[in-house]
């Protein structure tokens, strides 16, 4: 190739080209796993490392070190305590998402397609994205009890305004034209609905449900801290008591890993439910 | 592939870093101070311009307000004291050790956890007495009726749970019941007052106010009568700071006892005070000054090695702290003794 000279005569600074090493597609995508594998790696050695030095200096109570964390974590793993409560967390947890996404994700498409609904609907979602759940608290107390009904209707609360809101934004986002295409085309309310708008709103469906489950499981733990203190929650409180807080970071941990397998499984999922999209997304 | 080069050597640098650090620090744990149980404090107030400390309060209420109180007194005669309000008594009891704040008080359990652990803490006074009660709905008049019930509790490892729990062994160990822990004082009591805990332990001005709500409420037990020896909430401090300043401590205590005294001879004025510092209706601070001040449930020099030992041994068979702690291990009552002196006389 030439080098390429400006309209007035000059030469722009030359660029080294990086030249394909003639890897096949399979290898390369091996290696870029590799790579990405590598990069995980060591942010999370560099990370154990920065939490071990700082626990050392710290020097208290509260905070333990790395190593203590990781022994306790492999600890727990063998308490029997801790997967009957990881159990009796996740009753809630299922209970209060399934709803969730049982009506939140139609809810979202009534409200993204028809405007009057969202006018009616808007001040109430908007107070429940905004409401402190703590402050709810003593009223589901005296409306509900605190048994596991209080408890999933927590999770509700947290998980339910993110699918509604992220499933109204997927409709809102669908291109006006479309329709109006369809329509020309004699497309009925159904067919618009299943070839454009829930195909089209899918991502943004897709990423309430992740969001809603992030939601939904801070809600798990934050009732149990808050109201009745059973399951994960009630572990957390116990450890904290006794100053057991290596054990207690490791319930901490243990959330946190339940949490990335969960939504990792949301990204299968969605996946499999909008391959056009993840693609696409890819490719960007 | 220089980019790996260069991040293999920044983790390999971390990691020795790391591993000095913690040959440095390996042997740096809290440790514990053997406290004594007497010591010889200058009778002079010390010079307000040596003198500065922060007293961590835990949420304020009827039995910390004195404190509240005492700290302002000593502001206003020139000593530079400051409060700090945090949500948690394990918050308190980390700060103290870290030297944050040089003194706290309320539930003792987490200050002997904590001792045991290896934190420099120490007990220098008594918060409030025992003000612990324990309620059931209308259908639990006895022990026995706590078969089968649900009674909320604030924790595991709290005093009024242990109280509980031993009262239950003693009246009626052959019953069965499900203990849930409610964190929040308030949630507890509404679900006391919506039946969906038929039994909990309240103190003396959350028991007054159930005794207005409408419909039966039983008091089960008084703890202030059956465990008077025992102190649920005391005051605390860091274990260097009382070794280094002991005649500092002494002012605090003997700011704290002033109030005490002035409390015991007329409870409307901790009325007063819980108005000034924690608001709401002077009527209903009254009726719940007039219980505590009955009670004998203020006085800051309470602490005796012989109602320690007892403390301890509670705690000891409640579980919440292993065998092996003796009150010199876990109190320096020598200010409090000589800031008794000074307020009430020899």
């Amino acid at each position: 190739m030439a080098n390429p000279v400006h309209i007035d005569g000059s030469h722009p600074p030359q660029r080294r080209v990086r030249l394909s090493r003639g890897l096949s597609p399979r290898n390369s995508r091996r290696r870029e796993a590799v790579q990405r594998a590598l990069v995980r790696a060591t942010t999370f050695v560099v990370f154990a490392v920065l939490w071990q030095l700082f626990a050392l200096r710290a020097d208290s109570l509260l905070i333990p070190s790395f190593t203590e964390t990781v022994s306790a974590l492999v600890g727990l793993s063998a308490n029997p305590e801790f997967w009957k409560a990881l159990l009796v967390s996740n009753q809630a947890l299922v209970i209060g998402f399934g709803a969730s996404v049982l009506i939140g994700i139609p809810t979202g498409l009534l409200i993204g397609r028809f405007r009057t609904l969202e006018r009616v609907t808007d001040p109430y979602i908007s107070i429940l994205l905004v409401t402190p759940m703590a402050a709810i608290i003593p009223l589901l107390v005296m409306s509900v009890g605190i048994g596991l009904a209080s408890r999933s209707l927590l999770v509700v609360l947290f998980a339910l305004p993110m699918v509604i809101v992220n499933t109204r934004a997927g409709v809102r986002q669908v291109d006006d034209r479309l329709i109006e295409m369809a329509r020309s085309y004699n497309a009925d309310e159904r067919q618009i609905w299943s070839r454009i708008l829930l195909r089209g709103a899918m991502p943004s469906v897709m990423a309430g449900v992740r969001i809603g489950l992030g939601r939904g499981i801070t809600g798990m733990v934050v009732v149990e801290l808050l109201m009745v203190s059973v399951g994960l929650g009630g572990l957390i409180l116990e450890y904290r008591a006794f100053f057991r807080t290596a054990d207690l970071y490791a319930v901490v941990v243990a959330v946190v890993l339940e949490a990335l397998i969960l939504v990792s499984a949301t990204y299968r999922l969605e996946r499999r439910l909008v391959p056009w999209a993840t693609s696409e997304t890819r490719l960007a | 592939m220089r980019w790996y080069k260069t991040t293999a050597l920044l983790v390999a640098l971390l990691l020795v870093v790391a591993a000095c650090s913690s040959n440095d620090d390996a042997a740096s744990t809290t440790t514990t101070t053997g406290a004594e149980t007497t010591t010889s404090v200058a009778p002079t107030e010390p010079d307000p311009a040596d003198v500065s400390f922060t007293v961590a309060v835990v949420e304020p209420d009827i039995a910390s307000v004195p404190i509240l109180a005492a700290v302002d007194a000593l502001v206003a005669a020139g000593y530079d004291v400051d409060v700090v309000e945090v949500a948690e008594p394990e918050l308190a009891i980390d700060g103290i050790a870290r030297g944050e704040f040089e003194i706290s008080g309320e539930t003792i359990s987490a200050a002997l956890v904590a001792i045991q652990l290896g934190a420099p803490i120490t007990n220098i006074g008594d918060v409030v007495g025992n003000a612990w009660t324990f309620y059931g709905r209308d259908d639990v008049a006895q022990c026995t009726d706590l078969d089968g019930t649900r009674i909320g509790i604030f924790s595991e490892g709290s005093v009024a749970t242990a109280m509980i729990r031993q009262w239950v062994a003693e009246n009626c160990p052959e019953i069965e019941a499900d203990y849930l822990v409610i964190g929040g004082s308030d949630v507890r009591y509404q679900a006391l007052v919506a039946g969906e805990i038929n039994a909990t332990a309240l103190d003396l001005g959350e028991g007054l106010l159930l005794e207005d709500e409408e419909g039966q409420y039983n008091l089960l037990a008084d703890f202030s009568k059956d465990l008077p020896e025992l102190r649920p909430s005391t005051i605390y401090a860091n274990a260097d700071f009382v070794a280094e300043s002991p005649e500092v401590v002494q002012l605090y205590i003997e700011a704290l006892l002033e109030q005490h005294v002035r409390i015991n001879e007329d409870p409307a004025y901790l009325a007063d005070l819980a108005v000034t510092y924690l608001g709401g209706d002077l009527a209903d601070w009254e009726l719940v000054a007039s219980a505590y001040a009955s009670n004998d449930l203020f006085w800051a020099a309470a602490l005796t090695e012989e109602n320690l030992a007892y403390t301890i041994a509670f705690f000891e068979d409640a579980g919440v702290v292993e065998p092996g702690l003796t009150p010199a291990d876990i109190a320096v009552l020598g200010p409090m003794r000589a800031a008794e002196v000074v307020v009430v006389g020899g």
